[in-house]
């Protein structure tokens, strides 16, 4: 019987061991990124048995949540590797209104762009110096200085791959204060370690503030079902600053399961905004991750926008390190049909005077299920630290489910934690003023959905992006917004 | 003698606050003492009631011909200090009337006497009520909890007519308060004063004065009491504003 | 009004006349002679339990299943606290004082007298004091059942669980089980393989029952665990109110305690359920202690039918306890209010369930929870809306007061909802005792102590007010004294 472990194994099998298509040039970090893919792979094919067969309590996928049914394994066991970076769509482009953005393309997994390169400045080589850089990893020249500045992401990495799921049958309460990394999270890292076709670098020298947003687009498309892991690391230095936006697209009828890791160090005073948007189509699977290490007061601004998707699952661990690092995390999601969102959101106090907001706000229709696991660890030593943790849930059709699990797990006592969650309706009393002022059912209830999806969009802080986004939400709630209907994407013919 | 401050040095955060206060109080007298915003008015208030956040850095205070440095901050209120908060705190769940038999009794004891019975609290509690015009449903309602500004000020009166201290400073009572309210707390203070106890009143304004009398108008500055006279002094602060003092006292 | 202020008024008194006592004062022992069977556990323990009984054959096969069903699972691993493992067979499953196992009634020994009057419980009818029907339970066995006979004029029932076995078994046969079943969990099964004793009420048919009914639990005997059952069972419109006590001597060993209490409410029917749990809680090094693992959950079976939990929860080195409602009758309304206080080394992972299953039903859930010293004090709940529980509403709201910095506070919700018309509110906080608020009360000449206990008295009051009178007195009292030594 086929299941997750014969699958990756007979992708090993067919690429003759060679299972990333975009790897092995020998070349830059080649050589370090494949040693962990390695054994990364080694980690995964030793994992015990019951781990492959269905996304169960142990499964590879996460925590069992009986709602979800056996998402994720099933589903693997049938797919394919995408073929190596041949079929990138010619005249590709993104518009996005009146908004200036510096662009950077993902094709199934492999970067496009000149090889070597900066991709942010064509005309100069890929060098982590004073200015921003974005390439891929494997363009990277490995020297000492950039060994030095990459050291504590492969270093993350090395622990990862040994942290081990442990079966203590009584848990120890010293062992709740420690943190460090979450085997359960780590397991599905070794997958992205594994098989991911690429490593996207971003580099921002010290103080250097990137006015224009940088957008990433990853497009997965494939004729047959396929699984792309794609794999990004993002290195701000001291004072840096950007806004990056990340885009999940793909074509409606594309069956891709997306598999998406993102991890981020920002050092003292630095500053990003990460806006991650995802319109895919239902049969695609999207499950992202995001490791972020905050050190001396910088700041974290994330949004997740989840406006399509068969099934999306984003993972976030935010561990705030030094003190006053401060993350906001927010996130939207709009789902109908039978789509399914997850959000499981860690967020790590180990620092005094660290601040973190979460923000998740859903509107779920028809058979849509959301499932908002939010966890804030308090470090004994973070004093002073703040954190709020708020889910809401408008559910707008009899078979709509909302479940939500907001963890706080405290060892401090001078903090100021609270969490909140609403599964609710839409104000009765409010649609009834409005209708009896002539506005239609229909009409009032899209118009009370989108003040209710304002309080998120109101915090992205690029207005331009702010305004497209608004715009998208309000096709999406006049159901005119599906997965590439009405998309962004100005694809060429015949991708849509 | 019953408080007597001698050069006292005070800071917060490693910020020096009050650089040198001098200042005698005797029983019977109404002091009052001005000065800009965040020169130290407060944190002296503070400093007397034995607020931890402030660091004593040097100087003297005698109370009662006690050292006040030797008292912990409820052994000072025992002792009859009681401070009129500028912010009366809120406290969730808790009554006026079983936080106030708390304090009655907890001060009774330190004093060696028996707690007063529910039946004479009651009474005594209606009876300084109408001291102050409280009415009786907010004495059943939580501490300062949800109450209005003029609300939280009458409550914090009543409490010191409960409590009968023998050195009562008030912080700025005055503040966020309409004249009617104004006058109703000044009242009930003035019906406190007696010749066995001693009053000081922190004050922004000279309003307030024109309802409680003082005795003495000291000014506050930079941490410092820069002047001291009567009644007159308030007024004319009142006219010609605090920049007035300053160049005056650069003129010396 | 003014009466009950002044009456308040005292209680606040006494509290602070308390606080300066510092031990756990009901922590004597007894001298009495304890029948008792030896240590472990094995079928043919089971099998001599019931025989001492004197059972019928269908509570040995009850019992017999249960252990079999118990042989096979395991010890839950989720709980937020830590434990050496539970040695099973190091337990004495039975232990009885002798005289009480005779004849209950009528020749009960003097020091078991005395010992209830040291715990506040007065066992003599003739008293015209407050009239509460106590079923005092010490070790295995139900010692007395008060007001029986009185009770039983009006058709209710109020009797040890062992009677009513014998005397009213097609109720016993109908209900035992049938909201906890043997196999739940690891602990209620063992409770259903080796219960003892424990209390039965039934509340007939319209009836409102005319006192507050009561059980008070004492674990006496040395190395014994002590596993009662309670089944309360409210008859249509029907209307009780039932208080739970609990203490044990100091003991540098911990001892167990695994109860199942099954309450059912029929149509229109009303039950309050109130605990104050006062086990030994261990040492402030943390030797010693009661390990609570108890399952208490009802049913609201019918339309309109209410039940309440109140508990205040200070006492024992573990709690492990999630007294729940199945709501499953259209209207029907749930509530649970708990106070959880933990001190020195206490460990406390306790929460709610609430299932709505019926139309239109409602629940509340407010928590407070109290840390001090070393000790981990979590709230941990379920509340899950079934796809018919149409008009379903939840209202959760869950704080942490933490008190010093080597404690720790956490919270894990869980929230379902499969209703599109049902609301669910849930709202926590977690934070430190506030220094204004102490410092407040101590400019009015207060102590640090008495300005704690008044604090957390108020913090707690929105649970406190749910208490019977009779009790609410003793929950306060316990507070402050479960948090001295928690300042400075």
């Amino acid at each position: 019987m086929q299941n997750v472990k014969t699958t990756i194994q007979n992708w090993v099998k067919e690429a003759g061991g060679q299972v990333c298509a975009c790897r092995n040039r020998k070349q830059g970090f080649d050589a370090e990124v494949n040693a962990l893919a390695a054994r990364a792979l080694e980690n995964i094919l030793a994992l015990p048995e019951s781990r492959f067969d269905a996304a169960g309590a142990n499964g590879l996928f996460g925590e069992k949540v009986s709602l979800w049914g056996e998402v994720g394994a099933r589903d693997f066991v049938e797919r394919k590797r995408p073929q190596a970076c041949s079929g990138l769509p010619r005249d590709f482009c993104c518009d996005i209104e009146r908004l200036d953005v510096q662009q950077v393309l993902v094709y199934n997994g492999c970067v496009a762009g000149a090889r070597g390169k900066n991709l942010l400045y064509p005309e100069m080589a890929a060098e982590l110096g004073d200015k921003p850089c974005v390439c891929r990893l494997s363009d990277l020249e490995a020297t000492p200085s950039h060994r030095i500045k990459l050291a504590p992401f492969f270093e993350a990495a090395e622990k990862g791959l040994r942290a081990e799921k442990k079966h203590v049958s009584v848990r120890s309460t010293a062992d709740f204060a420690q943190g460090g990394p979450d085997p359960a999270r780590e397991e599905q890292k070794w997958l992205n370690r594994a098989l991911s076709e690429d490593t996207l670098l971003i580099y921002l020298p010290e103080g250097c503030r990137l006015e224009k947003p940088l957008q990433i687009v990853s497009l997965n498309h494939s004729e047959k079902p396929v699984f792309v892991a794609t794999h990004c690391w993002i290195l701000l230095e001291k004072g840096a600053s950007m806004h990056l936006v990340q885009c999940t697209d793909s074509h409606p009828q594309a069956e891709v399961f997306a598999d998406g890791l993102v991890e981020m160090r920002l050092a003292d005073g630095a500053e990003l905004e990460y806006i991650r948007m995802q319109n895919v189509g239902d049969r695609c699977k999207v499950f992202h991750q995001l490791d972020a290490h905050l050190e001396k007061a910088s700041r974290l601004v994330t949004h997740l926008m989840t406006l399509n998707g068969g099934l999306t699952q984003n993972k976030m661990e935010i561990n705030l390190t030094e003190p006053e690092a401060y993350a906001d995390v927010f996130g939207l999601y709009l789902q109908d049909k039978k789509q399914q969102v997850n959000n499981d959101i860690k967020i790590n106090h180990i620092a005094p005077r660290t601040h973190s907001r979460e923000l998740f706000k859903g509107v779920l229709d028809d058979s849509a299920s959301s499932y908002f696991k939010g966890h804030v660890f308090v470090h004994p030593q973070a004093l002073q630290t703040e954190a709020y943790q708020n889910n809401r849930n408008l559910l707008v059709s009899a078979k709509a489910q909302a479940n939500a699990k907001p963890y706080l797990e405290i060892y401090a006592d001078d903090v100021q934690c609270n969490h909140g969650v609403t599964v609710g309706q839409l104000d009765e009393d409010a649609l009834f003023y409005m209708r009896c002022r002539g506005i239609p059912t229909e009409a009032a209830r899209r118009l009370l959905m989108r003040a209710y999806a304002d309080e998120i969009l109101k915090e992205v802080g690029v207005e331009a992006l702010r305004g497209w986004l608004d715009s998208l939400v309000r096709k999406r709630f006049s159901g005119q917004l599906q997965a590439c209907q009405d998309c962004v994407l100005s694809c060429p013919d015949g991708m849509c | 003698m019953l408080l007597e401050i001698k050069d006292l040095k005070a800071s917060i955060n490693g910020k020096q606050i009050l650089k040198g206060v001098n200042l005698n109080v005797n029983r019977g007298e109404i002091h009052a003492i001005m000065g800009p915003n965040g020169n130290g008015k407060s944190t002296l208030a503070s400093v007397i009631a034995g607020k931890e956040m402030f660091k004593v850095d040097g100087g003297q205070v005698r109370y009662k011909d006690k050292n006040l440095f030797d008292l912990n901050v409820e052994e000072r209120a025992c002792e009859g200090i009681f401070l009129g908060f500028q912010y009366p705190v809120e406290i969730p769940g808790v009554s006026i009337t079983s936080f106030m038999r708390a304090a009655v009794n907890e001060q009774r004891k330190y004093k060696g006497l028996d707690p007063m019975d529910a039946f004479a609290f009651m009474k005594y509690m209606e009876e300084k009520q109408a001291l102050v015009g409280m009415t009786d449903k907010l004495a059943n309602r939580s501490v300062n909890e949800g109450f209005s500004g003029g609300e939280k000020k009458k409550n914090e009166i009543f409490q010191m007519a409960m409590l009968q201290p023998e050195l009562a400073i008030l912080d700025e009572t005055d503040s966020g308060l309409d004249i009617d309210a104004l006058r109703i707390v000044a009242g009930g203070v003035n019906k406190l004063a007696n010749k066995d106890n001693a009053i000081i009143v922190i004050t922004h304004y000279q309003r307030l004065l024109d309802y409680i009398v003082p005795d003495f108008v000291h000014v506050l500055a930079d941490g410092k009491i820069v002047k001291t006279g009567t009644k007159e002094l308030a007024k004319e602060l009142e006219e010609k504003g605090y920049d007035w003092l300053k160049d005056h006292d650069s003129g010396k | 009004m003014q009466a009950k202020s002044v009456k308040k008024q005292k209680e606040q008194d006494e509290i602070l006349k308390d606080i300066t006592r510092n031990d756990y004062e009901w922590g004597f022992e007894t001298a009495v002679a304890t029948h008792a069977l030896k240590k472990g556990l094995n079928e043919e323990v089971v099998r001599e339990i019931s025989r001492l009984k004197g059972e019928p054959d269908y509570m040995l096969d009850f019992r017999l299943k249960a252990f079999r069903q118990w042989q096979k699972m395991k010890e839950p691993t989720w709980g937020h606290f830590e434990h050496a493992p539970i040695d099973f067979q190091d337990i004495v499953y039975y232990a009885a004082p002798e005289t009480a196992s005779d004849n209950p009634l009528d020749n009960i020994d003097p020091e078991l007298l005395e010992t209830f009057k040291k715990l506040g419980i007065e066992l003599d009818e003739s008293k015209e004091l407050p009239k509460v029907a106590v079923d005092a339970i010490m070790d295995s066995v139900s010692v007395k059942t008060m007001y029986s006979e009185e009770l039983a004029k009006q058709g209710i029932i109020f009797c040890s669980i062992s009677e009513a076995i014998k005397n009213h078994p097609d109720l016993i046969q109908q209900y035992l089980g049938s909201v906890v079943p043997s196999g739940d969990n690891y602990y209620s099964a063992l409770n259903a393989a080796v219960f003892s004793d424990g209390s039965f009420v039934y509340i007939p048919k319209g009836v409102r029952c005319p006192m507050e009914l009561s059980s008070y639990f004492r674990i006496n005997a040395k190395e014994s665990g002590q596993f009662e059952r309670t089944l309360i069972i409210a008859d249509e419109g029907a209307y009780v109110s039932y208080m739970e006590g609990c203490t044990a001597p100091m003991r540098d060993k911990n001892q167990l305690h695994a109860a199942v209490v099954e309450i059912v409410v029929l149509k229109d029917a009303e039950v309050k359920y109130s605990t104050v749990q006062n086990w030994y809680p261990g040492d402030k090094e943390g030797r010693g202690g009661i390990y609570n693992f108890v399952t208490k959950r009802g049913i609201c079976k019918g339309s309109r039918a209410k039940l309440s939990w109140t508990q205040v929860e200070t006492g024992s080195a573990i709690t492990w306890k999630y007294p729940s409602i199945i709501l499953k009758g259209d209207h029907s309304t749930g509530e649970f209010y708990s106070v959880a206080v933990t001190n020195h080394r206490q460990q406390a992972d306790t929460g709610t369930k609430m299932i709505h299953i019926g139309q239109n039903t409602s629940s509340t859930i407010v928590s407070k929870g109290v840390s001090a010293g070393e000790s981990q004090n979590s709230y941990r709940g379920l509340v899950k809306v079934m796809p018919n529980a149409t008009g379903a509403r939840n209202f959760s709201r869950c704080d942490s007061l933490l008190m010093g910095n080597r404690c720790g506070a956490h919270t894990w919700p869980d929230m379902q909802c499969q209703n599109d018309s049902a609301v669910i509110e849930h709202e926590a906080t977690t934070s430190r005792i506030s220094e204004e608020k102490l410092f407040y009360c101590r400019q009015r000449g207060l102590s640090e102590e008495s300005a704690v206990s008044l604090i957390v008295n108020g913090y707690a009051k929105d649970v406190l007010n749910q208490l019977p009178m009779e009790f609410a007195a003793e929950a306060q009292k316990l507070l402050s004294v479960s948090l001295e030594g928690s300042v400075g």
